[in-house]
């Protein structure tokens, strides 16, 4: 596989723009993908993803707008599509093939030459772990191995760039850890991946770079680290204690003196019922305003659970705190620290979930 | 061009690991051909069973009876019973012991010598069995045609013989030789071709484009598949795309035909001609059902809709064209048959199975005209519109 740093950059699109039926699905849609980066469009569905996946394999004539495949424009048509290997949503296999049947009518469209194709099939099969399965017909596989052989013929020909739209979708979770996996080790191997995918614990997990799409539009775009500070959240810590003084479960009860948030989805993660047992409200009362007064905190509240607490960075301030509820005896059952995460991103920039 | 070339070995080789596909073209227009064959085939043997009861007991009525049992129609009057009563004749008809009946009534030798009275024999029959009751239908009014034009006849003669009266036995006679000219004749205008073998050529026009249709929608299956998208989004040009799909439609088109009249010459015995001009049609012939596949194609986003336009197109070619219908409809149907694709194929192969071994291309110059017009029509027509095909 590829990694050059000479080497133009993987795709270039600008300004994509696509309607259908005077409705903008695409609108202005601009990013870059480097050689050997994994590049992940996030977002709900319905936000444009796949239209502009369309747009770059050439599948779906874009309004307006220019993409370039490995410094190749688009409208060069067979030699900029040569650069791509497009694993498309659905299970673009012929079923009534086998595996290898599949792979060498695709290494025929490839115009991979003859005398390398049966080494080609060999090694991608490999790749993907079905080097024992080669010869079975594809309705004979499993949904996992149907996927995995769908990965398998766009590596076949070695793309410039890898284009996956959605690959994990409707896959049991050990067939979408082997995706995942596989996709790692491309990218280690230096290749560059588009991954279209309205999962975040993908994107997190894979992209180098994030390109977060809402309704056509590209409404943020950067590494994980930089869309998070995009949001300005700190972490969350949520602790829950052994009892309180009452002998109950510590209780909820709305937070006190915790600055508004600025994330919805922290918001929502607050409760808000109240405590019927004063004594164990006011155990939980000592235990956040203890964790108000630890340096680096920004502030504390009482929560269904226990309590939480929000800090800029809670893993550097959590042995203090524990420290200091123990002292004011508070001895903490459990802790949980909740980093902000792309959800939380998506919910600062839109306003809803991302599988709203 | 060797995209192209993959494009349509790896559709011939999907097509040929489908069952149904394979189903649908070889072995379902032969399972077809041979039921219509036998169906025929029993046609040609028809044969009924008769009630009579004669009423009018005269010499004339007596004559018709003998005639009814004559050798000359026991190949198609199985059985000739003769019953006392009409409602006897009745009875046994509603009984299912005879298939047809026929009463003549008493005065009818009478009503002959009268010209201004109606002659009238009973048919009573079964709705089962029209057939059996057009044959009885046909056979009275032969008969009764004949003797009161044998009866005019005599009296002319008596008159012109002043009225010397004429030898009955003369009038029997000339009756008799008349009535000699009453026989039914099963021979088929076009001679050649037996029933079998218009049933296997309207079989395999039927299948061909049937055919065309499936064709077409297996093109969008992969559309809805998404197999389709991956090859635009491959190197492969359009042309190749589309070229390399409709190659294998029509390699399969020819192959399906081909495989038909094998199967058929030794099977059934079936003799399609001069196998030269057969093959030049039968290549005609699968460039037709690939125009009709194109023409589908070219106006379906989906294969539901491919299925609804694909069934409208062949069906209403199948009924206008002659194929569901053999030779059964009215005039106009069979003239609009002469100026569609199917109906002049049908055309073609039944002229070179009457002519044998005589046929050429000189006898189906207007069948391959027909038929490869249709083709560039259709694939000219796709050619247009192959962006909505390809594209998302």
């Amino acid at each position: 596989m590829r990694n050059k740093q000479d080497d133009p950059p993987a795709a270039i699109c600008t300004n994509l723009k696509k309607t259908f039926n005077g409705h903008t699905v695409v609108n202005d849609v601009s990013f870059s993908i480097a050689p050997g980066e994994v590049y992940g469009l996030l977002g709900p569905n319905g936000a444009g993803k796949t239209t502009v996946i369309s747009m770059m394999c050439g599948v779906l004539p874009r309004d307006a707008g220019d993409i370039s495949i490995g410094g190749i424009n688009i409208n060069e048509g067979p030699q900029a599509r040569a650069q791509i290997g497009y694993v498309p949503q659905e299970i673009a296999l012929y079923h009534h093939l086998s595996a290898q049947e599949n792979l060498n009518f695709w290494a025929g469209m490839y115009n991979i030459p003859r005398s390398e194709t049966a080494k080609r099939i060999t090694t991608t099969l490999d790749l993907v772990g079905l080097t024992n399965r080669a010869s079975d017909r594809v309705d004979e596989y499993s949904g996992g191995m149907q996927r995995r052989l769908n990965i398998a013929v766009g590596l076949l020909h070695q793309p410039r760039l890898l284009i996956l739209d959605e690959p994990t979708v409707g896959v049991d979770p050990q067939s979408r850890n082997t995706i995942m996996a596989g996709v790692e080790t491309l990218h280690q191997e230096g290749l560059a991946v588009l991954y279209t995918t309205h999962y975040m614990e993908e994107a997190e997990r894979l992209c180098d770079r994030i390109g977060i799409m809402d309704e056509g539009r590209l409404i943020a775009e950067g590494t994980r680290q930089e869309l998070v500070t995009l949001t300005g959240d700190d972490d969350r810590i949520e602790l829950s204690f052994r009892s309180t003084p009452a002998g109950t479960s510590a209780n909820t009860s709305e937070p006190e003196n915790s600055a508004p948030r600025k994330n919805p989805g922290h918001d929502r993660q607050k409760a808000t019922s109240q405590s019927p047992q004063e004594g164990s409200s006011r155990f939980l009362e000592k235990a956040a305003q203890v964790a108000r007064e630890t340096p680096g905190t920004h502030s504390a509240g009482v929560t269904a659970e226990g309590a939480q607490v929000f800090a800029k960075n809670g893993r550097q301030v959590l042995p203090r705190l524990l420290e200091n509820l123990v002292d004011a005896g508070c001895p903490v059952d459990g802790v949980t620290v909740h980093e902000p995460d792309l959800e939380a991103v998506f919910l600062h920039l839109t306003g809803k979930g991302l599988r709203d | 061009m060797r995209r192209l070339l993959c494009v349509c070995r790896n559709d011939l080789r999907q097509r040929i690991r489908d069952r149904s596909a394979l189903l649908l073209a070889f072995a379902a227009p032969f399972l077809v051909s041979a039921i219509i064959g036998m169906a025929l085939s029993g046609a040609e043997e028809f044969s009924t069973t008769l009630a009579v009861a004669d009423l009018d007991r005269s010499p004339v009525s007596s004559e018709f009876l003998s005639l009814l049992q004559s050798e000359g129609l026991s190949n198609v009057l199985d059985r000739v019973r003769v019953y006392e009563t009409a409602t006897d004749v009745e009875q046994a008809i509603a009984d299912k012991e005879e298939h047809v009946g026929i009463v003549v009534p008493a005065g009818f030798a009478a009503a002959l010598f009268h010209p201004k009275e109606k002659i009238e024999i009973n048919i009573i029959g079964n709705t089962d069995k029209t057939l059996s009751t057009s044959l009885a239908t046909a056979l009275s009014e032969g008969f009764a045609h004949n003797a009161r034009t044998l009866t005019i006849g005599l009296a002319t003669a008596q008159a012109v013989s002043h009225g010397k009266p004429v030898e009955q036995a003369r009038l029997f006679a000339a009756l008799e030789e008349g009535l000699d000219s009453v026989a039914l004749r099963s021979d088929f205008v076009d001679g050649q071709v037996k029933p079998v073998e218009f049933g296997a050529v309207s079989m395999a026009v039927l299948f061909l484009f049937l055919s065309s249709m499936f064709g077409a929608t297996t093109i969008l299956t992969e559309r809805q598949e998404g197999t389709l998208k991956r090859l635009v989004a491959s190197p492969a040009r359009p042309r190749e795309i589309l070229g390399g799909k409709l190659l294998a439609l029509y390699l399969l088109g020819v192959l399906q035909m081909g495989i038909f009249i094998l199967m058929t010459s030794l099977f059934f015995a079936a003799n399609w001609g001069d196998p030269l001009t057969v093959a030049v049609l039968t290549i005609s012939a699968a460039g037709a059902s690939l125009g009709v596949s194109a023409v589908i194609l070219a106006f379906s986003r989906t294969e539901e809709q491919a299925r609804g336009i694909g069934s409208m197109i062949v069906f209403t070619l199948a009924i206008a064209g002659g194929q569901l219908t053999f030779g059964a409809v009215p005039d106009l149907l069979q003239s609009l048959a002469s100026f569609l694709p199917n109906g002049q194929l049908q055309e073609g192969y039944l002229l070179l199975m009457e002519e044998g071994a005589g046929g050429n291309m000189k006898s189906v110059i207007v069948p391959l005209l027909a038929t490869s017009g249709t083709a560039i029509a259709g694939t000219v027509t796709l050619a247009t519109r192959w962006r909505k095909v390809l594209l998302a």
